[in-house]
């Protein structure tokens, strides 16, 4: 039969032209990226891994949603202007929910903090990486995991314990208890500060010895490990390099900034004058709003616009104002201008004529044009002055509760950054400074006070009242040991440390939070529980889960 | 819509709202009359059983008739048709009864079309002479022609309610005789329309007679080659060229919205150049596309479909896996297959095409203008405690207050929204010889939208060329060629409508105002306007070019090797400005960005086919193979602050911030090997059989290769004997049925691999870039499936007047291509897997009906209907997927929320409490009645994206040269999540809705409250998106032949369009058809336009 021929020997050469050149033509070669398990065994893959393991600090410290679960909802600070979509944090009102993007946000960034440092842990060992190194990065990346850990579990309150990286898909999970947790952070923070003996020398914002010991002082106030906490805090003051800046002002000038320089500074988070180093969320799919460009925020959030006051336009120099918190009455009222530097060195109260444009007769540029006060000003005095003075009574009203339309207040002006490129410019090269000598203090003191030691209390307290002393004012700032009680302590942790994101933690360490809420913070006061010392587990986090039924919502929230 | 004052306009709207249902009844019922076509072939050899003793002759012809279905024509007086006969015969061919029974009666027959004819000797002994008329009061004569002017030589022309007939002569001419004046004659003809004409008191009637374009000798294209409609065993739907160049649209599949039952399509946004959404039989995936395969000439195009619509001869829609399974893995989705035209040899012909029409934003949805601003405002702070008085006032509103009393209400959308225009001229040259033939033609299009400079142009050039080398063998090539400009604009619709109305948009010398809203430092949206300020120009071009050579080897064995290859780059500039409403997004410098896109794919495919015939069998064989390569390289730049404003994006070099460069390759093959058998008997029984076996390089090792079967069958019923008795009304009957599997392979490269990505860090100044893993790599990944149970009929009624089909089908995906979404604890957020299953049920319904015809008046009647539940039947072994709003037993996309009862009362306030709600606050439903609102138990599906049926109606009529047709589309049941709606955050600009106060205790929206945001806001955003629409009224005149024939013109015709003029929704001023944005809203279109040929 010819036609059968003809058939087949055409269904074969076409047949046999395919598969001949099928057998490469369907392989899948990757060229944009390679996979871990070749990359991580070289040396540059495991630095490379090793530098991912700290990514994840860059979604908390200085940058909004880290401001906004430290600092909103505390004695410390009232939602400013601009704040609305972010109310449940500032006030704990019905819609603080799982649904919050935020938290989800910094949820799944922690997590995937906690899964590249299993990666690392796990993995640094068989790394080509010398003996000397390996040794050293595995001591970073306990600390990154305990690290994370410390912000999810308080935060969240139990959480899963992970410990292995993750091979393949599990959609199920167990909530371990918060005691759990927090065996696993201190045997990495105990084993890092092994691993990372001898590296005490700065190191650009990588982990050393001191910055281990620091965090390791902090969560043992935390666990309430009283004499740890006080031995690690001495150890700190005592054992390396830091030492308090003189000027409490100049501890937040910009040239002061770089944390690796700064003699007060334990440990940062890095942030780079080169913005396509600081961008976390462009090159990953973690989100993006969150970020909202690279660098240091922690400029913008502080800041007050004098809308209204004409010769007056926001600048450089004074930032660009997002107006999102303002200090509460108790902060301000906190200090006393007449001998703590702290008010001045935290606070600017003064603004010039910048504006040409809409400048009044008879006021020049560089004039002053608007003064917030901190006390009650008397009409006559107002008259007598060309510029406009928003007095504490203009800002807030009897009850503390600001008046609308919370515009106008001192602006808390530690993470100023005048050497942006411009004045709408959102990025600043600002290292976020995580643990700093101050600290030290306070927790030797409150951990002093707790073993019932007022005096030596008092004396680690009078170190920092001492270096914020106006001239001439020394006296007047020391305490006695009488004086020292935790109220006084949380107030001078909130004179030390007002916006620094370390409040919430304090005030829930102490068991303060609902107590201090009710009195100072008219916003938060009428709505805080005692729920609302862990924030809701996020909404999607349990919706994907298959054990829905164990993994169940912190109470109080839906 | 000021028009609805309009009492008229009331009335018609009230008409218009007839539903669809009764106006579908009306036009299937209406004005349909009996006629008959023979439709028997071979006939003389059906199988005849007589037995007559002395029965009239007339009798014994009415058996056979009931026997064999074929048709006796004749004059009973002429023939005699009372005289007695005897005859008997058993089960012989009907050849040898008539050869029996005519002889001695001195009758002789004649087969013409169809039918036999039967006539007196005498007749047939001088064939010139026409049949006797008898005595009767008139004689009847004519000439029959089609529409170019020939004569038709055999039309049966029959007295209507008679079996009285005569046909056509070969000059096309016919006598005839009637009695009365009631007389209707039916002329009728195969492949053409039967026309039955009153005769009242003329003696002379010149018919014209119109083809028939339902015919079933009608050719339809499907996957890998032609076939006769008859034939058919799968569903198609054939679309033709006058059907896609009815209404200019800039994407062609545009043209296909309301006409292709089971095809759900909308236009994505009303921006120039827009996209259009569609699926075929809803969808099946929940991750991978569910966008059908679009083939242009048998090779794979994208779904934006740049061709010129001119350009283009049908488009056959392939609806059941056994017309796709062909395409295997491709095939899941249904498959259009778009084929270009070609030249006919001949004179060469050239068309010119040309229209111009304006775009008109339909209605938009306006925010709060100023008094309802600050009277929402101040109860806003009222609710708060903050204001009780106008006095209050200067604390609330603050800065904002002197342009409140100056009484500026900025109407925004008004300044930024403007009439658009579109553009396109169109010429074409046709022709050739035998041997080779060419069609080239050239396109101009210009869109222009709504939003200032938002533009596409286009310029597309076609070649068709056709040469026949040997007598054995044709080489081929279809080039297309593609070069467009589109300038798109900063999709700022969202801070359009959330504007202040207090901004003042331009200063007193007529500039714009650059900080027009008091007290913010947020730009003026006009500045946007500006191509200095901001530009966002795509520049692309692409090269469609297919070569082929065809091999017949035999005359029945042929061999075609095609080779496709598709080259599309296309590079994207971006400048902002740093005085645009983007400035803060960029840190307030301007940004500069420059992205190219290179694509290349091409197709190798060699296909060989075979055809035989033997006795009563015939087959054709058809078997190939395929190799489709893609590939994809990517690069992009970007940089902020441009010192020099002109250089916009041409010198990224100079920027001096930011400056991040980004490049990609993506690679991936697929290889085939595809058989298929079509398979007839007798003319009536149809089987279809093919296999695919696909391999992919996107899945895991191991997991490569599929195979994809199909069997489909299908039964010309009424070509049986044993309907004979069926009533003659009945015209044609055809069950189809079908089963196949074809698949879905729509994921990206590389998934199976899992890969790190680059995140950024630093210590101190110095880069320490991280690499970590992206992708949970999942070595198991395997083919989608996706089968498929048709079950159809194909049905026609009086002579084809009436002609439909109506399919039932099930389909059934397993191993659907997911993100599994997994939790965040483990460090990922998703990994691609095979899991869960979904099925689709649904009908498709086509009518096509001729409700009348004459010879200046016709009125044809397209309908289509189109219904089907989609259904996820399994997930993930957890059951529901809450994250992705996935429900097992729900629709693939749906909404899902708490459910709003209304709105807390004063009187409620104790219960409200139980809530922690205050009077004034959304009040959803506790749909377990535990008492609290939770999240895990008090959310309900609320709705379904996809409707619940649509279709659409298509009206024909034709008056002389004047030609109308009304389009109306309706979508039904579908629910969307409006944008306006949930955008209600008092205190600034919202959507103007009924609010809840104290003195106005209303259940739609909550009380505007400062500080208090409610936590349901987002119920408030679903809405009943239904919608029916008059998609297109387009009224034509073409000039008469009798005026062209003085002219070198072969036609001329000049036609207005109506597009997207009449929506009926429940929504005012927006058209649902758009999902729910607020960006570019769409558009009406009023078009005029030209066609001349010659």
């Amino acid at each position: 039969m010819k036609i059968v021929q003809y058939i087949t020997s055409t269904i074969a050469l076409l047949a046999g032209v395919v598969f001949f050149s099928c057998t490469d033509f369907l392989d899948e070669t990757n060229k944009n990226t390679v996979t871990g398990d070749k990359f991580y065994g070289t040396a540059e893959g495991m630095e490379s891994l090793i530098n991912a393991c700290y990514a994840p600090t860059r979604i908390w410290y200085g940058k909004v949603i880290g401001h906004l679960l430290t600092e909103a909802g505390t004695d410390e600070m009232l939602y400013g202007n601009t704040a609305a979509g972010s109310y449940p944090f500032y006030d704990y009102n019905a819609n603080l929910q799982g649904t919050n993007d935020g938290l989800f946000f910094v949820w799944k960034s922690f997590f995937k903090g906690v899964n590249t440092c299993n990666i690392a842990i796990n993995r640094v060992r068989e790394s080509a990486l010398s003996a000397d190194i390996k040794t050293k990065r595995e001591g970073e990346a306990r600390f990154l995991r305990a690290f994370y850990y410390y912000h999810l579990v308080e935060t969240f309150g139990a959480v899963p314990l992970r410990t292995q990286e993750t091979d393949g898909p599990e959609m199920t999970a167990k909530r371990d208890p918060v005691d759990e947790v927090y065996k696993l952070i201190f045997s990495d923070l105990e084993s890092a500060l092994e691993k990372l003996k001898g590296v005490t020398a700065a190191q650009g914002g990588r982990v050393t010895e001191p910055a281990v010991a620091g965090f390791l002082a902090r969560l043992y106030l935390t666990r309430n490990m009283n004499p740890e906490a006080l031995a690690m805090a001495d150890r700190v003051i005592k054992n390396y390099h830091y030492q308090l800046m003189s000027d409490f002002a100049a501890l937040w000038d910009i040239n002061n900034s770089n944390g690796n320089t700064n003699s007060e500074v334990i440990w940062f988070v890095n942030y780079s004058e080169n913005n396509t180093l600081n961008d976390y969320g462009r090159y990953d799919d973690l989100g993006y709003f969150w970020l909202w460009e690279g660098g240091n925020h922690g400029h913008l959030l502080y800041l007050p616009l004098f809308v209204g006051v004409k010769g007056w336009q926001y600048n450089l120099e004074t930032g660009r104002p997002l107006i999102q918190y303002m200090p509460s009455k108790y902060l301000i009222d906190l200090y006393d201008e007449t001998k703590d530097s702290r008010w001045k060195g935290t606070f600017r109260t003064v603004w010039l004529a910048n504006d040409e444009t809409t400048l009044p007769q008879g006021v020049a540029i560089g004039d002053t044009i608007a003064v917030v006060s901190k006390t009650v000003v008397s009409e006559v005095y107002r008259k007598s002055k060309r510029y406009t003075i928003f007095d504490a009574n203009d800002i807030y009203q009897i009850n503390g509760v600001p008046t609308i339309p919370r515009l106008r207040f001192a602006a808390l002006r530690k993470f100023a950054d005048p050497t942006r490129s411009g004045k709408d410019v959102v990025v600043s090269k600002r290292d976020a400074f995580v643990i700093r000598l101050a600290e030290m203090y306070l927790i030797a003191a409150e951990a002093s006070m707790k073993l019932n030691n007022n005096a030596a209390a008092a004396e680690y307290i009078n170190v920092l009242r001492q270096r914020a002393a106006l001239p001439g004012k020394a006296l007047n700032m020391k305490i006695a040991a009488s004086d020292v009680s935790l109220d006084f302590i949380l107030d001078e942790r909130a004179r030390e440390f007002a916006g620094e994101q370390l409040r919430w933690f304090d005030l829930k360490r102490t068991g303060k939070l609902l107590e201090r809420l009710i009195k100072y913070n008219p916003d938060a006061g009428p709505n805080i529980k005692s729920f609302h010392q862990v924030r809701p587990i996020p909404r999607v986090e349990i919706d994907v889960l298959q054990n829905k039924g164990e993994f169940v919502q912190n109470p109080g929230y839906n | 819509m000021a028009w609805l004052g309009d009492t008229y306009v009331i009335i018609f709207l009230r008409l218009m709202r007839l539903s669809t249902y009764q106006l579908f009844l009306l036009i299937v019922f209406a004005g349909v009359s009996k006629a008959h076509v023979g439709t028997a072939q071979d006939f003389l050899n059906l199988p005849v059983s007589i037995r007559a003793e002395g029965a009239s002759l007339r009798s014994v012809l009415g058996s056979i008739e009931k026997q064999t279905g074929v048709k006796f024509v004749y004059s009973s007086r002429n023939i005699g048709s009372e005289r007695p006969v005897s005859l008997q015969m058993k089960k012989v061919k009907l050849l040898q009864v008539l050869e029996e029974l005519l002889p001695p009666l001195h009758l002789t027959y004649k087969v013409i079309n169809g039918q036999i004819i039967l006539d007196s000797k005498l007749a047939v002994e001088s064939p010139t002479a026409l049949p006797q008329a008898e005595p009767v009061l008139r004689s009847i004569s004519g000439v029959v022609e089609d529409q170019k002017g020939e004569v038709l030589a055999g039309v049966s022309v029959i007295l209507k309610g008679t079996q009285t007939g005569t046909v056509t002569d070969d000059k096309g001419q016919f006598k005839f005789g009637i009695e009365n004046e009631d007389a209707v004659l039916a002329f009728s003809f195969v492949g053409y329309i039967t026309n039955e004409v009153p005769v009242g008191n003329q003696s002379v009637l010149n018919i014209i007679l119109q083809s028939d374009i339902g015919n079933l000798d009608e050719v339809v294209v499907v996957g890998y080659g032609h076939v006769r409609k008859a034939d058919l065993t799968g569903s198609v739907v054939s679309i033709k060229e006058s059907q896609i160049t009815s209404t200019p649209v800039t994407n062609v599949l545009e043209t296909l919205q309301g006409k292709v039952a089971g095809m759900d399509l909308t236009r994505a946004s009303g921006e120039s150049g827009a996209a259009v959404n569609f699926t075929i039989r809803g969808n099946r995936s929940l991750n991978a596309s569910n966008q059908p395969l679009i083939l242009v000439d048998g090779v794979q195009y994208g779904s934006y479909i740049d061709i010129n619509p001119n350009d283009i001869s049908s488009i056959e829609v392939l609806k059941d896996a056994s017309s796709t399974a062909i395409y295997g893995s491709r095939g899941a989705n249904g498959v259009i297959l778009v084929t270009s035209k070609k030249g006919k040899p001949g004179k060469t012909k050239i068309e010119f095409n040309n229209y111009f029409g304006i775009n008109n934003p339909t209605d938009y949805q306006r925010v709060t203008n100023t008094s309802q601003f600050v009277a929402m405002t101040r109860e806003a702070y009222r609710a708060n405690g903050q204001w009780n008085s106008p006095a209050d006032d200067a604390t609330i509103f603050n800065v904002l207050l002197d342009n409140i009393n100056a009484g500026i209400d900025t109407d925004w959308t008004g300044l930024m929204l403007h009439n658009g225009t579109v553009q396109s001229n169109h010429i074409a040259v046709s022709g050739g010889s035998e041997k080779t033939k060419f069609r080239l033609s050239s396109e101009y299009f210009n869109e222009k939208g709504s939003l200032e400079h938002d533009q596409l142009r286009r310029f597309v050039q076609h070649l068709n060329l056709d040469h026949q080398v040997l007598d054995n063998v044709k080489l081929g090539m279809v080039l297309n060629f593609n070069s467009s400009s589109q300038q798109r604009r900063n999709t700022s619709f969202w801070n359009l409508i959330k504007n202040s109305t207090l901004g003042i948009p331009f200063n007193q010398d007529g500039s714009i105002n650059k900080y027009p809203f008091p007290g913010s430092f947020a730009f003026n949206p006009l500045l946007d306007e500006s191509l200095e300020n901001y530009t966002n120009n795509t520049s692309s071009s692409r090269i469609f070019l297919l070569g082929f050579t065809e091999w017949s080897i035999r005359k029945n064995l042929s061999v075609k090797s095609s080779f496709g290859l598709d080259l599309a780059n296309s590079q994207q500039g971006v400048f902002e400005g740093s005085n645009t409403t983007l400035a803060g997004v960029n840190n307030g410098f301007s940004r500069s960005a420059l992205s190219d896109v290179k694509n290349r794919s091409w197709t190798w495919e060699n296909v060989i086919n075979y055809f035989t015939k033997f006795g009563n069998h015939s087959i054709n064989a058809m078997a190939g193979t395929s190799m489709i390569s893609y590939k994809t390289m990517t690069f992009s730049g970007e940089g902020k602050d441009q010192p020099f404003l002109s250089s916009s994006f041409y010198n990224l070099g100079t920027n001096t911030k930011d400056v991040i460069t980004n490049s990609s390759l993506t690679e991936s093959a697929l290889g085939s090997v595809f058989g298929r058998i079509n398979y007839k008997f007798k003319d009536r029984y149809l089987l279809t059989a093919s296999l695919r076996s696909d391999g992919a390089s996107v899945l895991a090792e191991g997991h490569k290769w599929a195979y994809f079967p199909s069997l489909a069958a299908a039964w010309r019923i009424l070509e049986e004997p044993f309907m004979l008795v069926i009533p003659h009304w009945l015209s044609d009957l055809k069950l189809r049925a079908s089963y196949g599997v074809s698949g879905n392979s729509a994921i990206g490269a590389y998934q199976t691999q899992g890969g790190l990505s680059k995140v950024a860090f630093s210590f101190d100044e110095t880069p320490a870039f991280g690499y970590w893993p992206k992708l949970l790599a999942n070595k198991d990944l395997s083919w989608e499936k996706t089968s498929t149970v048709n079950f159809a009929a194909d049905f026609g009624f009086f002579s084809n007047r009436i002609l439909g089909s109506v399919d039932l089908y099930r389909t059934s995906t397993r191993d659907l291509l997911m993100d599994r979404i997994l939790p965040s604890l483990t460090g990922y957020s998703k990994t691609v897997d095979n899991v869960g299953k979904t099925k689709t049920r649904g009908v498709d319904l086509i009518i096509s009906t001729r409700n009348y015809t004459s010879a200046n008046f016709s009125w044809t009647t397209d309908l289509n209907f189109a219904t089907f539940k989609e259904q996820i039947v399994e997930l993930s072994e957890g059951g529901d997927d809450v994250s992705k709003s996935w429900f097992v037993g729900k629709p693939l996309r749906v909404f899902y929320d708490y459910e709003k009862l209304g709105i807390w009362q004063t009187a409620e306030k104790d219960q409200a409490q139980a809530y922690a709600k205050l009077p004034g606050e959304i009040k959803v439903k506790d749909q377990n009645g535990d008492g609290r609102i939770t999240a895990t138990d008090d959310r309900v599906v609320l709705g379904q994206a996809a409707p619940k049926w649509s279709g659409g109606i298509n009206n024909n009529f034709k008056y002389k040269n004047l030609s109308l047709s009304v389009l109306i589309y309706a979508r039904v049941g579908q629910t969307i999540a409006s944008d306006y709606f949930s955008h209600y955050y008092p205190g600034g600009t919202t959507a103007v809705v009924d609010y809840w106060t104290p003195e106005n205790p209303t259940n739609n929206y909550p009380r505007p409250w400062i500080n208090r945001t409610d936590q349901f806001l987002s119920t408030l955003k679903y809405v009943d998106g239904s919608f029916w629409k008059i998609k297109d009224v387009r009224l034509s005149y073409s000039l008469p032949s009798v005026l062209l024939k003085k002219t070198v013109l072969d036609s001329l015709t000049l036609y207005g369009t109506a597009k997207n003029f009449l929506t009926f929704s429940k929504i005012k001023d927006y058209d649902p058809e758009r999902g729910g944005s607020v960006e570019f809203p769409l558009t009406k279109q009023l078009i005029m336009g030209l066609n001349v040929n010659f």
